[in-house]
């Protein structure tokens, strides 16, 4: 008895799984292609305009997009790394930048010549500097996505004697921290959040900003970064567990800032503090501030691997994502909030109003490295 | 510290078979002077379920009340620890994973002994037994009748008033059952240890002192109707 | 003749399915070994990091096998063992359970809010918080796993006997089943001790990040591609498992140790008041141990599924702004979805896995043969990541092109190590003159064993279906990248979801992992109690 159901059991399984394989190689065949987007997956805002731009796509090219949800999209670049085939990639779509655009670049791994293959490209702002992702030329490997401004999240109680937009300097910020003691932290470098607020504090510190433009020099690096380093050793008794310890990444902090271990959290997302509270996902006593009165910008991008067996439908699906629809949607507020990198269409409410503050470029891309390992060299033993 | 010639006396003993509320009583007996009891019965009677009872163990499926007094004392309350009966089973005597020496000392733990004093005693008695040179050997590394016969040492070195042995032999071949059964009568006689032998086999009980048939629950009165 | 060839195309095809993936690890594991000169020594904070491991480790495995070793010997030295009392704990998805932890037990968290005094909570990030999950998670484990091993024992025949010559039964417990049981539980202990310092989801949501330990620093090397992050992922990866090797000889000193001390204490003469104090103490950790199992797993649950339904919840509120069933009518679809992949592969690993096992024991015993144990559960010495970043770099992906089937084969190469560790201590224990008897009734050699054998291991074989199962629903790293994401599962949906700043969906997914578990279990606990043949 038990026999017959144990082959029943493994017979019903092995049929599900190799019928799984066989039902997408079979829609892959026919007209509608299926196209892999690896993006991260924790926010459930980001995921559900994905779910939206599957049904667009799907209604408007016949593709089917699947969104693979990944906790960190390096998780994708060691997969793509790994590949050492020509044509068929398991990946047709990715969202990245920095670090991992560079290391992907390096590996001539990405498909090139977006600009020219993609027409909505023409749409892109041309007021915006993203043709340099973190220092690292975009060579035409990637196609901007949308806006990312470093800010400050406070409570409100904190800011109460200030009128938006709140710009703070750090010097204000260390007040700040000695008034309320063991209540402010930041993401621990090198997660990405992390080392931005290095830099951000960086411009605000050094005294010659324009050297972080340029190459670090062995000898100089240390020089030019004393001030940041004297700022937070004086700042670090005052956070959180003395700034001892940290917490690991943006979305670690605002979970602890919701939850009221801390005072202060922090975004690269210039509208997540109104389109999370308009969600329900942030405390309502939750205020924007940037640090210093430049706000450190940079830029989120899309790639397609070169060895991508759906070249086609990935341009289509990237195509769409940079036309006009989409990129409105992506901006509202009650959806993902993410600033549009295209001009606003004619008649379009503009989003960013009130929200994205002047910027900071990126520094010169090998200053993350710096930054980082100065970091840890001093403040992790 | 071989134990004194106690009287033993079992009254008013009856088990209950919980799963059809089935009584059977059981005859008074008297043990003195170290003598022994043979029990006989087919197999799956319920005579090992009794000895287990008089040992002290609480089984799921029968229940025992009566009487077990030693020298005067009733200890049917006390539990297995305290009440001074030992037990030889069937087969595995003795803990596999301890030393022949370590299995002896767990029955020496109440004299109040040094450890010097302890190896002694655990020296002199396999010496008396000839198994000298067997101390430090595990069960495993020792014959059937090697272990039958260090699993009785250990069973007396506690010095208990009666001790109950439940088809002893069993794991022992016909010639080597023979010896072992004649060298355990003798031991414990010689030591003046009450015994309760329970066997399907007429020959393991050929040298007891009494013999008792054990009564077949289908014709005997059950226990209420015999104490009325 | 046809036997012969059946026996060895099924142990070779098995052979080659547990060492073609080491072949693999060969080829795309580069051997750079953390030498007293290597770059890791230089890294700041490694010293911390790798004491904080070492400390992790040990603390936390000897906490658990103290806890447990308690609550077995309570099983022994009564008549009825409990069998659910630990079950809600065992089931909960690890990183499930240290979210919903965090949640409640952290100060600003849940019970702080409601409670006027303060407590000392455990704080965010820090080592006790990490070791007291551990803890929470390991001890089930090993109660439950050692319930089962203490069932291959006749322990009820020892400790009737020691008390026969005066020893009390809880003396009878420490003294000779417990060394017994301690051996049994030998690889069990281990396969725990290496998770303890390999574990990386937990540690870096609960452990300290400054340094982080060891493990999770290895994997966020793994995933920075600068050639120096590079190097010290390689030789961090060779340190793991040196520190891996190191818990495994301190296992198995440990067991000496206390096999040496429960040995030295035979014979020796003990109070009555002593004994009585003993006793009561450990009736009072046994009791407040459950109590506190049952009572953190029961808030941790039903804070799990509160969050599923909860709206906007945040500091310093004790209610949510809104309830809401929103987010499962919105998301039961994928829900269901994910489940199904889940149990697909889920079960197909466990059958194949727990068959592959017992093909293998046989083959053994019939042979007479006993492969040592330590190549078996090898998989459990290496960290994870680093296994299945060499495979994406070996040959690996050119044996198993299909993504669902390299998923598969990763699974069951993983759950093989785990139900081997239940299975064959088990197997071991029963003779092998049921299975004898009936082939010379004529019954062939599996039908034979299918009637005689089978019955006296089905408490093994359903928990070697359940620990296997239960290993393979809760991959993410192998599920993620060997089959490309072809193949989300809960697991992968619940880890990409907890990457975020948002409680209401990952809740989602952690409950109905752990609800899966738990049906599970409870399945097993009724498979495992029917009456045998």
């Amino acid at each position: 008895m038990l026999v017959r159901y144990l082959k029943f059991i493994v017979l019903l399984a092995l049929t599900s799984i190799t019928a799984a394989p066989a039902v997408a190689t079979a829609t892959k065949s026919d007209s509608a292609p299926t196209v892999y987007f690896y993006a991260w997956g924790g926010s459930e805002s980001v995921n559900s305009y994905l779910n939206w731009v599957s049904e667009e796509v799907a209604e408007r090219y016949g593709i089917q997009l699947q969104h693979v949800k990944v906790a960190d999209i390096s998780e994708a670049v060691t997969l793509l790394l790994s590949e050492n085939n020509e044509s068929d990639s398991k990946i047709d779509l990715l969202w990245i930048n920095g670090e991992n655009f560079k290391a992907l670049k390096a590996a001539e791994k990405l498909l090139s010549g977006l600009p020219e293959k993609v027409a909505n490209s023409r749409l892109l702002r041309n007021d915006l500097n993203w043709r340099d992702d973190f220092g690292e030329a975009v060579d035409g490997q990637e196609l901007p996505w949308g806006i990312a401004q470093f800010q400050l999240v406070f409570r409100a109680h904190v800011l109460a004697q200030k009128a938006p937009p709140v710009a703070l300097e750090p010097s204000e910020l260390l007040q700040l921290a000695m008034r309320y003691p063991g209540r402010f932290s930041y993401p621990k470098p090198p997660a990405f959040h992390g080392t931005s607020w290095l830099k951000a504090l960086a411009y605000e510190l050094v005294r010659e900003p324009r050297e972080l433009q340029k190459p670090p020099g062995l000898a100089n690096s240390e020089q030019v970064l004393q001030p940041l380093w004297h700022y937070l050793d004086q700042l670090h008794p005052y956070l959180w567990r003395s700034g001892k310890e940290f917490p690991g990444s943006a979305a670690q902090q605002r979970q602890w800032f919701n939850h009221g271990t801390l005072d202060n959290a922090v975004t690269f997302n210039p509208n997540e503090v109104p389109a999370l509270q308009q969600q329900l996902r942030m405390t309502p006593a939750a205020r924007a501030a940037s640090l210093g009165s430049r706000a450190l910008t940079n830029f989120h991008y899309l790639a397609i691997p070169r060895s991508s067996g759906q070249q086609q439908a990935a341009l289509k699906v990237l195509n769409f994502l940079l036309s006009e629809p989409a990129q409105l949607r992506k901006s509202a507020l009650d959806g993902w909030g993410d600033p549009m990198v295209i001009n606003a269409p004619q008649g379009a409410a503009k989003t960013d109003n009130g929200t994205l503050f002047p910027s900071h470029e990126e520094p010169h891309g090998d200053w993350t490295t710096v930054l980082e390992q100065q970091w840890l060299q001093r403040y992790q033993q | 510290m071989i134990s004194q010639a106690t009287q033993i006396a079992l009254s008013d003993q009856c088990l209950t078979w919980r799963q059809d509320g089935r009584t059977q009583s059981l005859p008074d007996m008297n043990l003195t002077d170290g003598a022994s009891l043979g029990v006989m019965g087919p197999s799956g009677c319920g005579k090992s379920s009794w000895l287990r009872c008089l040992l002290g163990e609480t089984l799921s499926y029968v229940q025992f009340s009566g009487r077990i007094a030693i020298a005067g004392k009733d200890v049917s309350r006390l539990p297995i620890e305290q009440r001074g009966i030992g037990i030889l089973m069937q087969d595995n005597p003795l803990f596999p994973h301890y030393s022949v020496a370590k299995n002896l000392a767990f029955a020496l733990q109440r004299q109040g002994l040094t450890k010097a004093a302890q190896k002694q005693v655990i020296e002199t008695q396999l010496a008396e037994l000839g198994l000298a040179d067997m101390a430090e050997r595990l069960p495993g590394q020792l014959s059937g009748g090697q272990q039958a016969r260090i699993g009785l040492l250990r069973t007396v070195l506690a010095e208990p008033a009666l001790v109950l042995l439940d088809e002893p032999f069993n794991a022992l071949d016909a010639e080597r059952r023979q010896q072992v059964r004649d060298w355990t009568f003798n031991f414990l006689r010689e030591r003046g240890i009450a015994a309760i032998i329970v066997s399907h086999q007429a020959d393991d009980l050929s040298l007891v002192d009494q013999q008792l048939y054990w009564p077949d629950i289908a014709v005997e009165q059950p226990c209420e109707a015999r104490t009325k | 003749m046809i036997k012969r060839i059946g026996w060895g195309t099924l142990v070779g095809a098995l052979m080659i399915s547990l060492g073609l993936p080491w072949v693999f690890v060969l080829q795309g594991l580069p051997f750079n070994l953390p030498t007293p000169t290597a770059q890791l020594w230089h890294y700041p904070g490694i010293a911390s990091a790798l004491r904080d491991s070492l400390v992790v480790g040990l603390v936390a495995s000897c906490i658990s096998l103290f806890i447990a070793s308690i609550i077995i010997g309570r099983d022994a030295t009564h008549g009825k063992p409990k069998t659910n009392d630990v079950g809600l704990t065992f089931a909960a998805p690890h990183l499930a359970f240290a979210i919903a932890f965090l949640w409640l037990f952290t100060p600003f968290g849940w019970f702080d809010r409601v409670l006027p005094f303060a407590l000392p909570w455990f704080e965010q990030q820090s080592l006790v918080t990490l070791i007291t999950i551990l803890v929470f998670k390991e001890t089930p484990f090993l109660v439950v796993l050692g319930r089962q091993q203490l069932a291959q024992l006749p322990y009820r025949q020892w400790i009737l006997q020691g008390r026969s010559v005066g020893t009390s039964a809880q003396r009878s417990w420490w003294l000779i089943v417990f060394p017994a049981w301690l051996k049994a539980m030998r690889l069990v202990l281990i396969a725990v001790a290496i998770y303890t310092v390999s574990v990386v989801d937990v540690a870096q949501v609960t452990g300290p990040l400054n340094p982080p330990l060891l493990a999770p620093l290895v994997v966020n090397w793994q995933l920075q591609f600068d050639p120096l992050s590079q190097q010290l992922a390689e030789q961090g990866t060779w340190l793991l498992m040196g520190l891996a090797g190191m818990m495994a000889l301190w296992v198995i000193a440990q067991e000496l140790v206390l096999r040496c001390l429960m040995s030295a204490r035979v014979g020796r003469v003990v109070a009555q008041s002593y004994e009585a104090a003993v006793a009561l103490a450990t009736s009072i950790i046994r009791r407040a141990s459950l109590i506190a199992l049952l009572g953190v797993s029961t808030a941790a649950c039903i804070a799990l599924i509160a969050l599923t339904f909860a709206r906007g919840w945040f500091y310093p509120s004790v209610l949510p702004l809104e309830w809401s069933i929103a987010s499962w009518s919105a998301h039961n679809d994928l829900l269901l979805q994910r489940l199904g992949t889940t149990l697909s592969i889920g079960l197909v690993v466990a059958v194949l896995a727990t068959m592959a096992i017992t093909a293998l024991r046989e083959w053994q015993r019939h042979h007479r043969y006993e492969i040592n144990d330590a190549w078996l559960l090898a998989a459990l010495f290496v960290p994870q990541l680093s296994l299945v970043v060499a495979w994406l770099h070996s040959d690996w992906s050119q044996w198993f092109s299909n993504d669902t089937a390299s998923v598969v084969m990763a699974h069951f190469w993983f759950s093989f190590a785990y139900g081997y560790l239940i299975y064959a201590p088990a197997e071991r224990a029963v003779p092998q003159t049921h299975l004898t008897l009936g082939r010379s009734l004529g019954f062939g050699y599996w039908r034979s064993w299918w009637w005689f054998k089978r019955p006296l291991l089905t408490g093994a074989l359903a928990h070697c279906l359940l620990v296997t199962l239960l290993v393979s629903v809760a991959q993410y790293v192998p599920t993620l990248l060997l089959g490309a994401g072809r193949t989300p599962t809960l697991t992968t949906e619940l880890v990409a979801l907890s990457s975020g700043g948002e409680w209401q969906l990952p809740a989602m997914f952690a409950t109905a992992l752990w609800l899966l578990a738990l049906v599970s279990l409870v399945l097993t606990q009724i498979i495992s109690k029917e009456p045998e043949l």
